[in-house]
C-alpha cells in the first residue's frame, strides 16, 4: 500500500475537483474512482453567487484534502496561499504548485524549492508539482518535500507522459513517493505511470471533461489498478531481437 | 461606513461584527475564511470582531482545482 508522509492510501489514484460541469457530477465521479486524496484551489468568494460551494459536496471525513497554491506565481504568494488554506481549516498537506507561465503553467524550480524550504518549516506536508527534473526531484526530498508530483506533459493537455525517460530516473533514484501529475490524457497514460513504478497518479481534466465523468473515472480506478499490478509482477524486459513464443524445434517433419 | 470586500465596496453600520457582516451576505460561514487588513481571522471570532471602517476584507473559499 502507499504511505505518503505517513499516512496510508489504498487508491493510488488522487483527484482533481476542477472543470466539472456541476458539483453532483465531480462528487459521484470522484465516488467511482475510489480515490482516497482530492485537490482543491483556493479562491475569492463569488458575491454575486455566495453560496456557491464545492464544499457542500464533499465529504471530509472520506477524502483527505489536498489544498493546492494553484496561481502563484512566485515563492512569496504559494507561502501566503498556503498559509490561508491552512488557517482555514485545509490541514498540512498541500500540493506546491508555482507557475508563473500562465500560458504553459510550467512550474518554477527555483520558486518551487523556495517555498518548499519555508512550508517544511512551517510543518506542512509538501507535495511539490514540479517539471520532470530528476535533479530537481532529489533537491526537493533532501529539503524535506514529502512526494513529488513530475509532470507528463503540461496541465490540461492530455498529452501522457511526454517525459518518460526523466519520470523514470525520478522514480529510480527517488526516496520518496512519485506522483505523476498533469497530462494524463487518458487511462492508458496512467496505467502507463504505474508500469513504470510509479507510487500514484493525479487526474483531473481527463475525467472532468469526459463525455461521461463517472465512467471515465471508473477507467482511470482500473487502468491504475493494472499499471501498478503489471509493475509488481515484474515486466518482461525490452529486446531488439525476436524471440519466439512458441517452441522452436519440433518442426522436422516439415522439412 | 464603508469597507471593502473583495474589491467591492460595501455600507455597513458601525458595529458590525464579521459574523453580522457574513449573515447579511448570504455566506456559509463554516466554507469561507477571512482575511481583513492581511490578518487571518479566527471562526470563533467572527462574532466579536467589529469591522473597523475602511476595513479590506477578503473572502476566500476553497473551490474546484487540479
Amino acid at each position: 500500500m502507499l504511505t505518503i508522509a505517513g499516512r496510508v492510501f489504498r487508491s493510488r489514484l488522487f483527484g482533481g475537483t476542477g472543470k466539472f460541469s456541476s458539483p453532483g457530477v465531480m462528487k459521484e465521479a470522484l465516488d467511482a474512482s475510489g480515490c482516497e486524496m482530492v485537490t482543491v484551489a483556493l479562491r475569492r468568494v463569488d458575491l454575486a453567487n455566495p453560496q456557491d460551494d464545492i464544499m457542500s459536496v464533499l465529504d471530509r471525513r472520506k477524502y483527505l484534502f489536498l489544498p493546492n497554491t494553484s496561481g502563484a506565481r512566485d515563492a512569496d504568494e504559494a507561502v501566503r496561499l498556503a498559509r490561508l488554506a491552512r488557517a482555514a481549516g485545509g490541514g498540512e498537506w498541500l500540493k506546491l504548485e508555482v507557475t508563473p507561465d500562465p500560458r504553459t503553467l510550467l512550474p518554477d524550480p527555483v520558486e518551487t524549492l523556495k517555498a518548499t524550504e519555508i512550508l517544511v518549516r512551517e510543518g506542512f506536508i509538501v507535495l511539490p508539482y514540479i517539471n520532470a527534473d530528476p535533479v530537481l526531484a532529489l533537491r526537493l526530498q533532501d529539503v524535506g518535500a514529502a512526494a513529488v508530483m513530475p509532470l507528463g506533459s503540461p496541465i490540461g493537455t492530455n498529452q501522457g507522459i511526454l517525459t518518460a525517460f526523466q519520470i523514470s530516473i525520478i522514480i529510480e533514484q527517488a526516496r520518496v513517493p512519485v506522483v505523476v501529475d498533469a497530462g494524463l490524457g487518458a487511462p492508458s497514460h496512467a496505467a502507463q505511470a504505474m508500469e513504470m513504478g510509479a507510487d500514484a497518479v493525479l487526474v483531473n481534466t481527463a475525467i472532468a471533461v469526459a463525455g461521461d465523468p463517472v465512467r471515465m473515472a471508473r477507467a482511470f480506478a482500473m487502468a491504475v489498478e493494472a499499471g501498478r499490478e503489471a509493475y509488481e509482477a515484474g515486466l518482461g524486459e525490452k529486446r531488439l531481437e525476436a524471440d519466439a513464443s512458441s517452441p522452436a524445434g519440433g518442426l522436422d517433419f516439415l522439412r | 461606513m464603508r469597507i471593502i470586500c473583495n474589491d467591492e465596496k460595501k455600507e455597513i453600520r458601525p458595529g458590525t461584527t464579521l459574523g453580522g457582516f457574513l449573515g447579511e451576505l448570504g455566506v456559509n460561514v463554516d466554507t469561507v475564511f477571512i482575511e481583513c487588513d492581511g490578518v487571518i481571522i479566527k471562526k470563533n471570532e467572527y462574532d466579536t470582531f467589529v469591522l473597523p471602517d475602511g476595513a479590506k476584507v477578503e473572502l476566500i473559499r476553497f473551490v474546484g482545482g487540479g
